[in-house]
């Protein structure tokens, strides 16, 4: 019998050893990513089963961040919560700890741990589905920074293990609020407000100035979250449910208020996922996949670059008019 | 009235005296500000120190060196450990030995800019009396003694060359042989940012400074005569909110923010550049000089960068390449009515004959300083087995290891030694 770190320890090596196969595409690199967490998942799910019983009511699993978005690059910390059917302390307890032993699996298969506790081992993402509702209505009522970066993390949820219905209806009540509630849209953009400048008046490039990335972009702040975030206040707006950010451009397009903006930001957001994927390739570690530095680009890549940057700033003015617009 | 004339000056000199001194609380901010919490009692405390024993250096040697009869052509050879006798000229002449010794005072403060966060407190205190007996004061003979770039007619009005250059100078010489300070760059040659821990305490410094220096320009004109001295001041605060500006301006468009240090020293490099201009030059000049000398503080801190040299106060992008600019401006804006000194300069139709001389002397004083305080540095090197504090104590700070006792102690002092200090 294999003792339960030895089943993580070597889900970890299949994963470290399967990895550099998966770097074609942003696609297959995340459909690897959620075939390990599954496998972890049901190891954890067994291990709990054994030593608890059966899980007392129906439940559901769900990534949160970029796991959520389908968008993971090679290593990220995990991010996932729980929803389940019935409000009782048994089971509250019974899901809880379920969280606790998944989230360890994930923590020794290679996902360390989410340093804000989004996780499913938090009471506060482990919930019953009527306790998510509630929590939901009064992280919108208070309308704090805190709560509505909690409603974008929701509004992220994938589900990987379970009824999809539950999350659904999250994601639901929080499009229903934003399609009545012109000011919690607006505060849902102010939450994503800030963007790092990243392209002066004479389409200079502003990297960073010190450390070891000297004279490098930072990919994910600069290009990245802007797309993510901006689209993702669109799309909730709509109601739109899928939560991969080349998903929900798919359905803006079918938007009476959006359908002749999105190819532009789509055609850009398409060749970053491509600077991505080289930049993760050639990166040394982690830290470094971020960063593209901007010397070692020729003048066609510089001018892709520049492009990404420019049209991240108009989508991000476009979403910043259109929700002020209400 | 000559009376009066005679004690006007003393009294105007003898103000402006004290704005120089006053100069020295300016350096103790921005240098204090500009560093980490762990040494900031040491950069203060030694300013404050050096200053004074600069002083008595100055008293016995410096300025005998820099004024005095019988010259060879380093140095003059009368004067020494100068009595306070009239030495019969326009003002009181204890009153002018007073002013000199300010700007003595000023030259070893800038040098020792570069010795920051990792020098021994003794080569603080060798260097000091070495470089204030034998380096500013032969820079200063040749110019403001009526030695031989004196006689070519160099202008350097208040001091570009003779008080910021040399100093820059041998804070180069230092920064060079101390190496940089421990996480300053990276295997790879990138480096890293070692934040001053105060910017308000920073910015106060440059206004300290701001403001002496109208004693160190206008000052300068060593009389009140036809209220000269305004004039002077004019030029100086243009060349100081120009500084500024482009220093912002050029930080916004090169980094995307503007950038608190870099405007802070686009102020002091416009002030080091009109340095040398400030009486020679029509007041639009002033501006542009200051425009010129904030792009170039900016430019200067990355190209130091570059070299791989630490410079944490920035003593060679803000006094040593605006020192040479400023020294130069004189050949490109002198007007021949303010030319009272030297001739015209190019824009001016003065040829190249005034920019000569000033590039000469530019160039013949900087690598003076920079050759002897590179000696004098060596020489100490090898005297105390090195200059620098020992790897751990420049880990653990200044304050602790050179002087015992922390400038912020709440925040070092192990929490056995507050409770102790508590009971």
């Amino acid at each position: 019998m294999t003792t339960r770190e030895q089943t993580y320890a070597g889900i970890r090596q299949e994963k470290d050893d399967m990895m550099d196969q998966h770097l074609h595409s942003t696609q297959r690199l995340n459909a690897f990513h959620d075939d390990i967490m599954k496998q972890v998942f049901d190891a954890a799910f067994k291990q709990h089963e054994a030593e608890f019983g059966p899980p007392p009511c129906p439940f559901t699993l769900f990534l949160l961040g970029s796991a959520g978005r389908f968008e993971q690059g090679t290593i990220s910390d995990q991010d996932h919560g729980m929803v389940f059917e019935e409000d009782t302390e048994e089971a509250a307890d019974y899901f809880l700890n379920l969280g606790k032993t998944f989230s360890d699996g994930l923590n020794e298969a290679g996902y360390p741990y989410c340093e804000g506790k989004v996780m499913s081992s938090n009471p506060v993402w482990c919930r019953s589905a009527s306790a998510w509702k509630e929590q939901i209505a009064s992280w919108m009522e208070a309308e704090t920074l805190d709560t509505i970066r909690s409603l974008h993390m929701i509004c992220d949820a994938r589900v990987i293990h379970g009824e999809k219905l539950p999350v659904t209806a999250l994601k639901k009540q929080i499009s229903s609020v934003l399609k009545q509630d012109p000011h919690k849209l607006k505060r849902f953009f102010e939450n994503i407000q800030f963007m790092k400048k990243s392209v002066g008046l004479f389409g200079q490039i502003f990297t960073e100035q010190n450390g070891p990335h000297s004279g490098s972009l930072n990919l994910k702040q600069s290009a990245f979250l802007p797309y993510v975030n901006a689209i993702r206040v669109l799309a909730i707006k709509e109601g739109i449910e899928p939560s991969s950010t080349l998903m929900r451009m798919k359905a803006l397009k079918h938007t009476a208020a959006h359908s002749g903006r999105i190819d532009e930001y789509e055609e850009a957001f398409r060749t970053l996922l491509d600077f991505r994927l080289r930049a993760l390739k050639n990166a040394p570690d982690y830290d470094s996949s971020h960063y593209v530095n901007i010397d070692s680009l020729g003048p066609v890549r510089k001018k892709e670059l520049r492009h990404i940057l420019k049209t991240a700033e108009s989508l991000h003015h476009y979403v910043q008019r259109f929700t002020a617009k209400g | 009235m000559e009376d009066m004339l005679y004690l006007m000056n003393s009294l105007w000199v003898m103000v402006s005296a004290i704005l120089v001194i006053f100069m020295i609380a300016g350096f103790i901010m921005l240098e204090a500000g500009s560093t980490r919490m762990k040494n900031a009692g040491h950069i203060a405390g030694k300013t404050a120190f050096t200053f004074g024993l600069a002083s008595l250096v100055f008293w016995a040697v410096g300025f005998a060196f820099i004024f005095g009869g019988n010259a060879n052509f380093f140095v003059g050879m009368t004067d020494f450990f100068y009595s306070g006798a009239d030495l019969e000229l326009g003002l009181s002449s204890t009153v002018f030995f007073v002013f000199q010794l300010a700007f003595a005072g000023i030259a070893i403060t800038i040098a020792l800019g570069g010795f920051a966060e990792r020098a021994k407190l003794s080569v603080y205190v060798l260097f000091t009396i070495l470089f204030s007996a034998l380096v500013y004061p032969v820079v200063a003979h040749w110019i403001w003694g009526g030695g031989w770039l004196a006689e070519h007619g160099k202008q350097d009005f208040a001091g570009s060359t003779v008080v910021h250059l040399t100093g820059a100078m041998a804070a180069l010489a230092a920064t060079i042989l101390l190496k940089p300070r421990i996480g300053r760059f990276n295997k790879d040659g990138s480096a890293n940012a070692i934040h001053g821990h105060n910017q308000v305490f920073t910015s106060l410094g440059v206004l300290i400074l701001w403001v002496g220096w109208f004693g160190f320009n206008a000052g300068s004109t060593v009389s009140v005569d036809a209220g000269f001295f305004g004039f002077v001041a004019l030029n100086t605060q243009l060349a100081a909110g120009a500084g500024a500006v482009a220093a912002l301006i050029i930080s916004w468009v090169v980094l995307g923010k503007s950038d608190i240090p870099t405007i802070l020293n686009g102020a002091l490099a416009g002030l080091v550049a009109i340095t040398a201009s400030c009486a020679f030059v029509d007041t639009w000049a002033a501006v542009v000089i200051g425009l010129v000398a904030g792009v170039l503080v900016f430019y200067g801190a990355k190209l130091m960068e570059k070299l791989g040299i630490d410079d944490p106060i920035f003593a060679l992008s803000v006094h040593g390449i605006p020192g040479i600019w400023g020294t130069l401006s004189t050949g490109f804006f002198a007007t021949p009515e303010l030319a009272t000194v030297g001739q015209p300069g190019l824009f001016y139709g003065g040829g190249f004959a005034q920019l000569g001389v000033q590039a000469m002397g530019v160039f013949v004083s900087g690598a003076f300083a920079f050759v002897a305080s590179f000696a004098i540095l060596f020489i100490i090197k090898k005297l105390l087995g090195g200059l620098r504090v020992s790897e751990e104590e420049e880990i653990m700070g200044l304050d602790i290891s050179e002087h015992g006792t922390y400038g912020y102690p709440e925040v070092f002092a192990d929490t056995k030694s507050k409770a102790a200090a508590e009971k």
